[in-house]
């Protein structure tokens, strides 16, 4: 790359941001791929294995009056449901029943956020010697900088919306009238889509009814939409900012190769000094993302899982 | 002022992601969309590991914290509801015996006011007494001087007969001359005075 006449920026910029699935990996089911493994999911699995090979050792060193790391899991615990779910879900029913899931949204959105800013693609180049099955695969994406990644997780919220909505209406439906839990759930769509919409007497009320529960579906699927676009947005646009910081590196070495331009190495250290204050901006981003995605997909619930009108 | 200072470094960080995101956008598409987005697997192992995670972490990290979070939560709502329920019963305690005391202290008053009222009507009684009984002995007094009096009368009457006889025995018996006659009715007055003075 270095001794080319022309740096391609998307070339390096896709190379930096973009998943790799790994070779023979991906199969076509008609004419869509399907990846079943790449440096993304590799990601996924990474974080997934850490969390349970963290968390669940440490949810077992509790006591009475917390110390060490479990405090730092309880103060997760307690921020989670304290500063998230009770102003979103306000029931405590409610707050405790989805608070599992809100959990487990959080540590899971900020280690996939995370675990791209790990160097992990030496530890890939390092690992060839050690594993060969993985023949030096990538395994250092951001799978949360990957837009069908994004689109899972926000799914995830919707269909815990959905499953909710319509398990809330069928028990609230049976609960009231009595009718047969399997008609209930039979008719839980219509119940929930129709609970939705705020009460309007008379006439108008039927008139309107249609159109509004329209209204409402697609405002459930716009915030799920929103959800993913604001995660991959932010996600995407931290690491750019990093790649194209460090690609000045790149370009400089370029220039000092191919035109003899001594001078450009002093671009490294600035490079090197904004790269670092970018990747603590991109922790900060992380937390922050995680925060959010959970915090709206809270709200999102307590707005249409178990309606107030 | 600080919200709006947030407000627009919010602002101004969301407009920097946006540009870099346009101009990431612009740059692949006009490198013919070589960027690649990911597709159906990625989705389906994100939604996989992360049922699996939910999974595994709710029934083993998450469920047992949370119950011990409740746990303790009720143990200490219970200490408090305790504590605010021993507080209220000392409370309560405490007015019983203020009232106990208030009715103590009035009775302890009345029980003075009687016993000064009582005392006095004692006092007036003893006084009444002891007068009625010195004015009896007053009386008595006066009654026993009266009689020391007419006894004393009576005494001196008889002493003065008794020394009559003898004077007048006397002077039968002996002839009278002036001078014997001067010296009779000395001794004689003397005698009387001698024997009243031993008498009273």
């Amino acid at each position: 790359m270095l001794g080319a006449a022309e740096f391609d920026l998307m070339e390096y910029l896709s190379a930096h941001l973009a998943d790799h699935p790994w070779d023979g990996c991906t199969v076509h089911i008609g004419s869509m791929p399907v990846t079943w493994m790449s440096s993304a999911i590799a990601g996924m699995i990474i974080v997934a294995l850490g969390l349970i090979a963290i968390v669940i050792p440490v949810s077992r060193r509790r006591k009475d009056t917390p110390t060490g790391v479990y405090n730092v899991l309880e103060i997760l615990t307690v921020f989670v449901r304290d500063s998230i779910a009770r102003p979103a879900l306000g029931d405590d029913k409610k707050v405790y029943k989805f608070l599992p899931l809100l959990l487990t949204l959080f540590v899971f959105v900020l280690g996939m956020s995370l675990i791209g800013l790990a160097p992990l693609g030496p530890l890939s180049a390092w690992l060839k010697w050690h594993i060969p099955f993985l023949k030096g695969r990538p395994i250092g994406a951001t799978p949360t900088a990957v837009l069908t990644v994004c689109a899972a997780l926000a799914m995830i919220t919707c269909f815990s919306i959905l499953f909710s909505g319509l398990h809330h209406a069928a028990h609230a439906h049976h609960k009231k009238k009595k009718t047969p839990m399997l008609l209930c759930w039979a008719l839980s769509p219509v119940l929930w889509a129709v609970s939705l919409c705020p009460p309007i007497p008379g006439f108008m009320g039927v008139v309107m009814l249609g159109p509004l529960v329209f209204l409402e579906l697609i405002g459930v699927v716009a915030k799920c939409f929103a959800l993913m676009i604001r995660l991959f947005a932010n996600m995407i646009a931290g690491h750019a900012m990093l790649a194209v910081l460090m690609m000045f590196v790149l370009k400089g070495v370029q220039a000092m190769v191919d035109k003899g331009l001594n001078d450009v190495f002093y671009i490294t250290p600035a490079v090197v000094v904004g790269s670092a204050a970018i990747g603590i901006l991109e922790m900060a981003v992380a937390l922050l993302q995680a925060f959010l995605f959970t915090v709206l997909t809270a709200v999102f619930l307590g707005l249409y899982a178990e309606p107030a009108h | 002022m600080r919200y709006q200072i947030d407000r627009t470094i919010r602002r101004v960080a969301t407009a920097l992601c946006a540009l870099v995101l346009l101009l990431f956008c612009d740059a692949a598409l006009a490198s013919g969309g070589d960027f690649y987005p990911g597709d159906l697997g990625q989705a389906i192992a994100a939604i996989s590991i992360f049922g699996l995670l939910l999974f595994i972490l709710g029934k083993w990290a998450w469920g047992p914290i949370v119950r011990q979070l409740q746990d303790r939560e009720q143990s200490i709502i219970d200490t408090i509801e305790s504590t605010q329920k021993h507080e209220r019963e000392a409370k309560d305690l405490a007015t019983q015996y203020q009232v106990k005391i208030e009715r103590a202290q009035a009775e302890a008053e009345d029980i003075l006011a009687r016993s000064v009222e009582n005392a006095a009507n004692e006092g007036e009684k003893i006084i009444d007494a002891a007068r009625q009984e010195a004015r009896e002995a007053l009386k008595r007094g006066v009654a026993e001087i009266k009689q020391a009096k007419r006894q004393a009368i009576r005494d001196m009457r008889d002493a003065t007969a008794d020394l009559a006889t003898e004077i007048a025995g006397t002077i039968i018996d002996e002839s009278l001359t002036p001078q014997v006659h001067a010296n009779l009715v000395d001794s004689s007055i003397k005698a009387i005075g001698q024997r009243v003075a031993e008498e009273s």
